[in-house]
């Protein structure tokens, strides 16, 4: 498979993959990027036929998988140096909500943070790009099917999820 | 649609609007990836060519440890096709052969071996009926002439291999002079004609020319080592010391027992002068005195860079320096030709105060207004360390506004990009840059450039092995430079400390070039460049800290230096002196 072409197929997926592994959004960006470049450089090394993108999907996410062991390494000896942040300059970042779709937005983005981690991983990797669910279940070596099911649990746990936060909203605003 | 339906789904549309704002730009993604593409391939190149360069050293060591004859079988093809094309396996189990570690097992062994030896000499000495001393020149010319020629050609020949190529061959030397020693002793013993002084005249001596020897090779030391090579001269020093206190202080004419004693005092100042490094290493308090004193010409902007270097990290760690006079030579300055170096230097030693900061920016007020200049925005800054005390005052006396800051910010990392990837572009360029982004309060902007500075700092490191009185290890201050510099190097761990520590860097040949030297008393300056260097870097939490086996794999000339001296002393000190015996007793008496 072309380098051009396992981009456009896997970029979404990858990133999406990688953020559920918990690494924020940036630098999972930045794991994909190496990722796609190292599995290019290296591609003699993979026995299988990269031709096949499954073959293809497996090696990338392979390659993600160091990437990323070699970002919780460093994340660690980041960790380390401690730097000091003044609370007002945090505070001054924090952008206002402006309207409730925002809000609900929000929300929606916490409720995908607390979903089991399969269903997380298949909702960031389909929905990010909305990419194709065969080539989400490509890079699982899962079956579509698999991949469809944990998307429907999702959904459906992401219903629930939101409609009993509205509903604590709603309740505290009616006390007041 | 009722939430509270239990089969109830969120709208796939929400889910997009979500995580929209994570999307990553696709034409970007791919320009990154064809970028990242290019970089690895590059660095692919560089790392093979560097690792065939390893496998050769270390089968030149080979070459000079393992008869050649054997080489030809195994790795000869190898060594001389270059590695990788044939024999990869015979190679690397030569070269484990000729490692460090192993060859101080080997000769730990063969010290074990030897001091057994020498016992067994020793109880046969002293039950064997007394030889007839005349014998005793007859018995050591035979084995001199069965031997001695033997063990002359290796050591020549070792010598030599020494002084053109590694410091390994002294382990040859070692050997030989070890099997030497239990030789001759064992030959001796067994004909009853030990004597205890004539032995240690004899060790004494041996171990001073070995000790010259080795404080030569040192110097022309090629290797990566962690300890001052010349350790080992000071340890074969001692050695002599001991060995001879041992042997002669018992020794039957009172002229021997004088002698011996007075041959001592020179020996010992020969191990202050070997062993400096280790005895008298460099302190913080040096480090201070160096930045308080102007006594060293300081009337260079050289000198006041180097001066820069030491001040910033005892202003780093808040360890207090007297200014006053630093402080009257940066007056005499300003008050002359305001060189833009020793403004920019007197600043990171934390000299200039308001009213010198507006002297500074009087000078060049319109170039100054044109640095935040937003017309020049993303230009890069043609004399970054021309220009640094210029932003520095700007800073300091408040001129700066929010879009200054960001103008200059855009420049700076224009000017870090262009140095990292110009052909003239320099490692003190980039830290300048760095430097100058944390005091305008934009060192955020330093994620965009960490990745290039990393290859640059990389790129810098010189670890060319193969010429003589040549340390490799430290940085070079130019791309095309052949030798390591210590300001550069300096400069290159504060940069690190800064940018992080990039996994490609060579940590270990880093600290062999940051060592400690035997003479540093005569290079002050570097001296103090290359311990504060040492402690930047050590302080650095992703430096990786030193274990045993470094040492181990890298100090096996000071080993064997220490096996060598025990195996000396071992074989001086089971014989009886010839003052103890019942005939020199005898002797003595009728001598009276």
């Amino acid at each position: 498979m072309e380098l051009d072409e396992a981009i456009d197929r896997f970029r979404g997926p990858l990133v999406g993959l990688v953020a559920s592994w918990g690494v924020p959004f940036h630098d999972a960006i930045e794991i994909a990027e190496d990722s796609f470049a190292d599995a290019h450089i290296n591609r003699d090394a993979c026995r299988g036929d990269l031709s096949d993108p499954s073959t293809y999907g497996r090696w990338l996410r392979g390659v993600a998988r160091n990437h990323f062991r070699n970002w919780l390494r460093s994340k660690k000896r980041r960790q380390r140096r401690v730097v000091y942040v003044e609370p007002s300059n945090l505070e001054g970042l924090e952008a206002p909500f402006d309207t409730e779709s925002d809000v609900r937005v929000e929300q929606l983005r916490e409720a995908i943070d607390r979903l089991p981690e399969k269903q997380r991983c298949v909702v960031l990797m389909h929905y990010l790009e909305q990419t194709s669910v065969k080539d989400v279940a490509l890079l699982l070596s899962v079956t579509p099917k698999a991949v469809e099911g944990r998307l429907y649990q999702a959904r459906k746990s992401l219903a629930r999820m939101l409609s009993v936060v509205f509903k604590d909203s709603d309740h505290e605003a009616s006390e007041k | 649609m009722n939430p509270n339906d239990p089969n109830h789904l969120i709208a796939e549309s929400e889910l997009r609007d979500a995580l929209q704002i994570h999307r990553p730009e696709a034409a970007r993604f791919a320009q990154v990836v064809h970028q990242r593409v290019a970089e690895l391939r590059s660095e692919v190149a560089t790392r093979a060519s560097a690792s065939e360069q390893k496998r050769l050293d270390w089968l030149r060591t080979a070459a000079s440890v393992i008869p050649l004859p054997l080489l030809a079988k195994g790795a000869g093809g190898a060594l001389g096709k270059g590695v990788g094309t044939g024999g990869p396996w015979a190679a690397k189990v030569v070269g484990w052969l000729a490692s460090g570690p192993l060859i101080l097992l080997l000769a730990a062994g063969g010290f074990l071996l030897g001091f057994q030896r020498i016992r067994s000499a020793q109880r046969r000495s002293a039950s064997a009926e007394p030889g007839d001393p005349s014998n005793h020149q007859r018995v050591t010319e035979a084995w001199w002439k069965a031997s001695g020629a033997f063990h002359i050609a290796i050591c020549v020949a070792a010598v030599l291999l020494m002084l053109i190529g590694h410091t390994v061959p002294a382990l040859i030397v070692f050997l030989v002079y070890g099997i030497a020693i239990v030789a001759l002793v064992t030959r001796l013993g067994q004909q009853g004609l030990i004597d205890r002084t004539l032995l240690a005249m004899g060790i004494a001596q041996a171990l001073m020319v070995w000790a010259g020897l080795i404080s030569v090779v040192a110097k022309a030391s090629r290797g990566t080592f962690l300890l001052d090579q010349s350790l080992a001269a000071a340890i074969m020093c001692l050695g002599a010391c001991v060995v001879a206190l041992c042997g002669c202080v018992t020794a039957k004419l009172r002229l021997q027992r004088i002698f011996s004693v007075v041959a001592v005092i020179p020996l010992l100042i020969l191990v202050a002068i070997y062993g400096s490094s280790a005895l008298f290493p460099m302190t913080h308090q040096d480090v201070r005195t160096y930045v308080e004193s102007t006594d060293i010409d300081r009337f260079g902007a050289a000198t006041w860079q180097r001066w820069a270097l030491a001040a910033g990290w005892l202003r780093d760690t808040g360890q207090p320096f007297d200014p006053a006079q630093p402080r009257a030579s940066f007056e005499e300055a300003l008050a002359g030709d305001k060189n833009p170096y020793v403004m920019a230097s007197a600043y990171r030693g934390g000299l200039v105060d308001l009213a010198d900061a507006k002297k500074i920016l009087a000078a060049h007020t319109e170039r100054a207004a044109l640095l935040s200049d937003p017309s020049r925005r993303g230009r890069w800054l043609s004399s970054i360390e021309q220009r640094a005390a210029e932003i520095y005052s700007l800073e300091q006396l408040g001129l700066l506004t929010p879009e200054d800051r960001a103008v200059l910010a855009d420049r700076l990392i224009a000017t870090i990009n262009h140095a990292a990837t110009s052909e003239y572009g320099t490692l003190k360029e980039v830290l300048v840059a760095t430097q100058l982004l944390h005091a305008i309060d934009r060192a955020d902007a330093m994620v965009q450039v960490r990745n290039r500075v990393h290859a640059m700092i990389v790129d810098f490191q010189y670890l060319e092995t193969q010429r003589l009185f040549n340390r490799a290890g430290g940085f070079r201050a130019y791309r095309k430079s052949d030798s390591s510099d210590e300001s550069a190097t300096a400069v290159a761990v504060e940069l690190m400390q800064l940018h992080g520590v990039p996994n490609e860097v060579d940590t270990l040949a880093l600290r062999s070039f940051l060592r400690p030297k035997n003479t540093d008393a005569r290079n002050r300056q570097g001296a103090i460049l290359r311990v504060v260097a040492l402690w930047r870097f050590e302080s650095l939490p992703d430096a990786p800290s030193l274990t045993w086996w470094d040492y181990l794999r890298r100090e096996h000339v000071i080993g064997m230096a220490i096996l060598a001296v025990l195996l000396s002393v071992t074989a001086v000190v089971g014989f009886p002196s010839a003052q103890m015996t019942p005939e020199a007793s005898e002797a003595d008496q009728q001598d009276k």
